[in-house]
């Protein structure tokens, strides 16, 4: 291809060689070995596979193997899936309107195939023979004739060899294992008619037989004893959208959104719309704090929907947003409110302000994590230390993914309705008056009443700052004169292992010293008079727990939160003036809109006219 | 049992014993100081919890020798609003009370059955070490600052503490980042360093306690190490500390050589001024918390300094120095907790470079003194 070559020196817009255009394809499409199985797996199913395997070494980044017994492809067929936007499923764009199949796009194999050595080993059924194909990090395709059984089989080995920027960007190995097992989960649920085997370095962690129905599929997903308290719920019909799918009883609820699944027209989708159906429904059963567990799908006609909104095809845009909102929410509320397994306690109601029912499509804030649990929570053992031979299916129930942060996701300040809204300067400008109990810092404003919790206030500007230290501007490290040699379970230190280089983004320097000790050999310097053994233990129970269900930014964010409280001011210091001064300093400069996982509120506002009111002055 | 003494006496005792009592132990028996009179006129006032157990001792008009035990704390916020000079305390007939009489006061408090109180262990007659007070007070100093405070490397809560057979006295304290390695050389040493030869690890509470209630008037200090147990011994009082049942790391290695053309003489007071200037407009929640230090030899200067979003400060001082130009980062509360214990105005430092832990020196410590103080710089 010599087209693009400068041929007139005047000319400077070019048409991209196509392997350029493939791998910024695969930006989008291949964000991690989770999504390119995704691809991989939707063409089975809509190939019609019965059974799908899948086979992961190394997280995927080694080798991820799809083998089907789909319909298989002809030469000429698999030569041309090669090419960009080459599809069997779409022939004109009015086709685009009214997507039944899974895929739709036709770039998946080659974006895939730009970013990575592939094999495709394919036979139509009631061929004689099959075909080779081979491709290496894009490049033309080497065919050769070969004996395989009818079916596909994709093999994809060392993913992003050739965009180092993107490998860079990966967690490690666990958490790959970790977002390609919830890929085929949720791909799975929608399909119960095929039957999914996932071996991941030479472990069967998934083996669901196909089955009848949905049911079926949910009971293998939540397993005993979770699934006896899932329950179907009833068909809701709203003009031409119908919804339906499986609720669990209020006393299943999560700490994370990460069970609130939805499906549209069998495609898994995210969407908070949908969720925060989900938890309107559930109003008054779970507790603000924490998520229902459902699994809920959509029907609506394919043209009133838009699939194509997204290149991952994991969000979706509804024509009538409102009508699949009250859909779900009918299928949930009414299952509920006929439930003989919902106990309706009479506290409900009362123990919390009764807000009307939104009648559109709210989006319902998504509450912050309730209190840690316990270090129990090492139970849910990460997937790299999983003993039994299959995938225990009562721990699948803690996976799934969450929704993304809402833009306009309330931060933990419960700012009063009339409070300043120019937040910098704010707190520099406050007049400080004294701190109560050595914990509560009390200062005055024009004509209010500043209340600041010193320790949350504290706690908040420290994750600030290691946030930032994670994304992008490295915190000064403070190196140990004589290293400390920290012991772990060996659960601890399987998390922990798989994340050094997560803690060494943020400043910690950590060597495995044999067995399940490690040596730290530095530290981040606001942490420099924290508990370390403490804090990594807290940071790698935080992770254990949230690293199974949220999404990676979720999830570290999550961490950070908890390690700041270790790098904190307590309630009970007693600060100097100087100190307060430059508390309140820092606190100008928090974005408290943005999501902070483990926040309480930082401080409040009373006003001269409530002051006046209690007093009976007004 | 009743026995008269001096309120400022008594309270002298008192506030020794409490804070001992009032303690970590939830067993109610230890909140309870037992008190004892003698028939010979001396009145003991004893508090444990386990870890550390106290015993003072005060002379006393000893009307009817006998023991009693009162929680501590009550009984101290009693005499201390007492106005009267002196205090009689006597036991009820039945056993079951306490009076106190101090004038215009008159209190009576339950007691607890004093045979309840557990042994206590007491200093030898004779201990087999006996040190100045005030040399051992100058190293405690400067070696409890270096002390780790968290409870995940429990070797390093407390201070390694070492007397060899010459005489030589020594503490090494350390929280993993910094380390002070205190020693001094006892004039005409003779005696049995027994335990102490190899070193025990004494806690920082049982440090911070004994330098509490410690006499400086006293001029020396008995020091017995018995069993798990090393018991001081100053005037009246006795304190005796569990000892921290750990090794000590191997703090020999971290010790840099001695080189002395990388050593520059500067002043402490202006080092300690500065840094705490530094310390100061970095306060707390501020993630840059760095003091700079950079050796000049062009212009025989030792240059301080600190940057932060919105300030940026540095101050030149005097240095006697002649070696390469070296720069380094720290965290500033080491030179502010550091500096103001020790003595004289003049210092030596010893820069390797950035990233090499860095010596700070007394340059004429007190007789026979001898300090050395590591920190290690922060990598940005
Ligand atoms: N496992 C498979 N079995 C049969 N045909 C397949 C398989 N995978 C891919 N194909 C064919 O290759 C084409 C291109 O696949 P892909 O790049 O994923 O695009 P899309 O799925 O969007 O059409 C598909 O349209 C399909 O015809
Ligand atoms: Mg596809």
């Amino acid at each position: 291809m010599t087209s693009h070559a400068p041929a007139d020196p005047a000319r400077r817009v070019f048409r991209m060689p196509e392997d350029l255009a493939n791998q910024i394809a695969a930006g989008e499409v291949v964000e991690r070995p989770a999504s390119a199985l995704k691809e991989l797996i939707e063409n089975a199913i809509d190939a019609g596979a019965t059974h799908i395997k899948v086979d992961i070494e190394e997280g995927g980044l080694r080798l991820l193997r799809v083998t089907d017994d789909g319909s298989g492809m002809s030469e000429a067929d698999a030569i041309a899936a090669m090419e960009r936007h080459a599809t069997s499923k779409l022939r004109s764009a009015d086709d685009l309107f009214r997507i039944s199949t899974l895929g739709f796009r036709g770039e998946a194999l080659p974006s895939i195939a730009s970013v990575s050595r592939f094999e495709m080993v394919t036979k139509l059924h009631g061929a004689l023979e099959g075909i080779r194909l081979r491709v290496e990090g894009g490049g033309q395709p080497v065919v050769e004739p070969a004996g395989c059984p009818a079916g596909t089989q994709i093999t994809i080995r060392d993913l992003f060899f050739n965009t180092p920027a993107r490998l860079k960007f990966l967690k490690t190995r666990g958490t790959e294992v970790k977002h390609c097992i919830e890929a085929v989960q949720h791909l799975a649920l929608a399909r119960p008619e095929v039957g999914f085997t996932v071996v991941s370095e030479g472990r069967t962690v998934l083996d669901w037989p196909a089955v009848a129905d949905r049911a079926g599929r949910i009971f293998s997903y939540f397993g005993r004893p979770d699934a006896d308290q899932i329950h179907p719920t009833e068909v809701a019909v709203l003009g031409p959208v119908s919804a339906s799918g499986f609720i669990g009883e209020p006393s299943l609820s999560r700490r994370t959104s990460a069970q609130v699944i939805t499906f549209v027209n069998g495609r898994y989708v995210r969407d908070r719309l949908l969720a925060s159906a989900v938890r309107v429904a559930y109003q008054h059963l779970v507790d603000r704090a924490r998520y229902p567990v459902s699994v809920l799908y959509l029907e609506l006609p394919y043209d009133a929907v838009d699939v194509n909104a997204h290149p991952m095809k994991t969000e979706v845009r509804f024509h009538q947003p409102d009508e699949a909102f009250r859909a779900i929410r009918r299928a949930v509320s009414n299952t509920l409110a006929a439930a003989p397994w919902v106990r309706r306690a009479p506290s409900f109601g009362t123990t919390q302000p009764t807000t009307p029912e939104p009648t559109g499509p709210v989006a319902q804030p998504l509450d912050f994590a309730p209190a840690l649990s316990s270090l129990s929570a090492f139970d849910l053992a990460p997937l790299t230390h999983q003993p039994a031979r299959t995938y225990r299916l009562d721990r699948g129930s803690e996976r799934g993914l969450s929704f993304a942060p809402a833009p306009e996701r309330p931060g933990p300040v419960s700012r009063p309705a009339d409070a300043p809204t120019h937040a910098r300067g704010f707190f520099s400008a406050l007049h400080y008056l004294a701190a109560f109990k050595a914990t509560y810092l009390l200062a005055a404003d024009g004509d209010g009443l500043v209340i600041v919790d010193q320790h949350a206030a504290h706690e908040r500007i420290t994750f600030e700052a290691l946030r930032l230290s994670w994304k992008r501007e490295r915190l000064p490290q403070q190196p140990m004169l004589i290293p400390a040699i920290l012991t772990f379970s060996a659960v601890q230190s399987a998390v922990l292992e798989a994340h050094l280089d997560f803690f060494e983004a943020l400043g910690f320097e950590l060597e495995p010293f044999g067995g399940n000790d490690f040596a730290l050999k530095a530290v981040p310097a606001i942490f420099l008079k924290a508990r370390h053994h403490k804090l990594l233990q807290d940071a790698i129970e935080e992770l254990a727990e949230t690293g199974q269900s949220a999404r990676v930014e979720e999830a570290f964010e999550a961490v950070l939160s908890r390690m700041a409280c270790h790098g904190s001011v307590r309630a009970g210091d007693n600060l100097s003036h100087d100190e307060v001064r430059r508390l309140f300093a820092d606190l100008d400069a928090v974005d408290f809109g943005a999501n902070c996982p483990h926040g309480r509120p930082v401080w409040f506002r009373m006003t001269l006219a409530e002051l006046e009111t209690r007093f009976g002055r007004r | 049992m009743e026995f008269v003494l001096d309120t400022p006496a008594l309270l002298r005792e008192l506030f020794k014993v409490k804070a001992v009592a009032s303690g970590k132990s939830t067993l109610p028996i230890l909140q309870h100081t037992l008190i004892e009179a003698l028939e010979d006129g001396t009145v003991t006032f004893a508090a444990t919890d386990n870890e550390l157990t106290l015993i003072s001792s005060a002379t006393a008009n000893v009307v009817t020798p006998g023991r009693i035990a009162v929680r501590a704390s009550d009984f101290f916020d009693m005499v201390k609003s007492a106005s009267a000079p002196t205090v009689r305390i006597s036991k009820s007939s039945d056993g079951g009370w306490v009076n106190l009489d101090a004038g215009a006061i008159k209190a009576r408090f339950a007691s607890a059955d004093p045979l309840e109180y557990p042994a206590l262990v007491r200093l030898p007659e004779k201990p087999s070490i006996v040190i100045p007070t005030a040399q051992f007070t100058r190293v405690m100093d400067r070696a409890i600052i270096s002390v780790s405070t968290d409870d995940g490397r429990p070797n390093l809560t407390g201070a390694l503490t070492k007397l060899s057979a010459d005489g030589t006295f020594t503490m090494v304290a350390t929280d993993g980042h910094r380390l002070s390695h205190v020693s001094t050389k006892i004039a005409n040493f003779e005696g049995d360093p027994g335990a102490l030869a190899t070193g025990v690890i004494i806690p920082k509470r049982g440090l911070a306690e004994l330098r509490r209630t410690i006499d400086s008037t006293e001029p020396e200090l008995g020091i017995e190490v018995s069993g798990s147990n090393v018991i001081f011994g100053y005037g009246a009082t006795q304190l005796s500390i569990r000892l921290i049942d750990a090794s000590f790391p191997d703090f020999n290695r971290v010790i840099p050589a001695e080189k002395p053309e990388r050593r520059a003489e500067v002043s402490r007071t202006e080092l300690l001024q500065y840094a705490r200037i530094a310390n100061m407009k970095v306060g707390s929640g501020n993630e840059k918390k760095m003091v700079r230090l950079e050796l000049d030899p062009q212009n025989s200067a030792l240059i301080i300094s600190s940057n932060t979003k919105d300030c940026e400060f540095s101050a030149t001082v005097d240095a006697v120095y002649s070696g390469k130009s070296v720069k380094a980062g720290y965290n500033p509360s080491y030179f502010t907790e550091l500096l103001p214990v020790l003595p004289g105005d003049k210092l030596f430092v010893e820069m390797i470079d950035a990233l090499s832990p860095t010596i700070i020196r007394e340059t004429e410590g007190e007789d026979g003194d001898d300090s050395l103080f590591i920190v290690m710089p922060m990598r940005l």
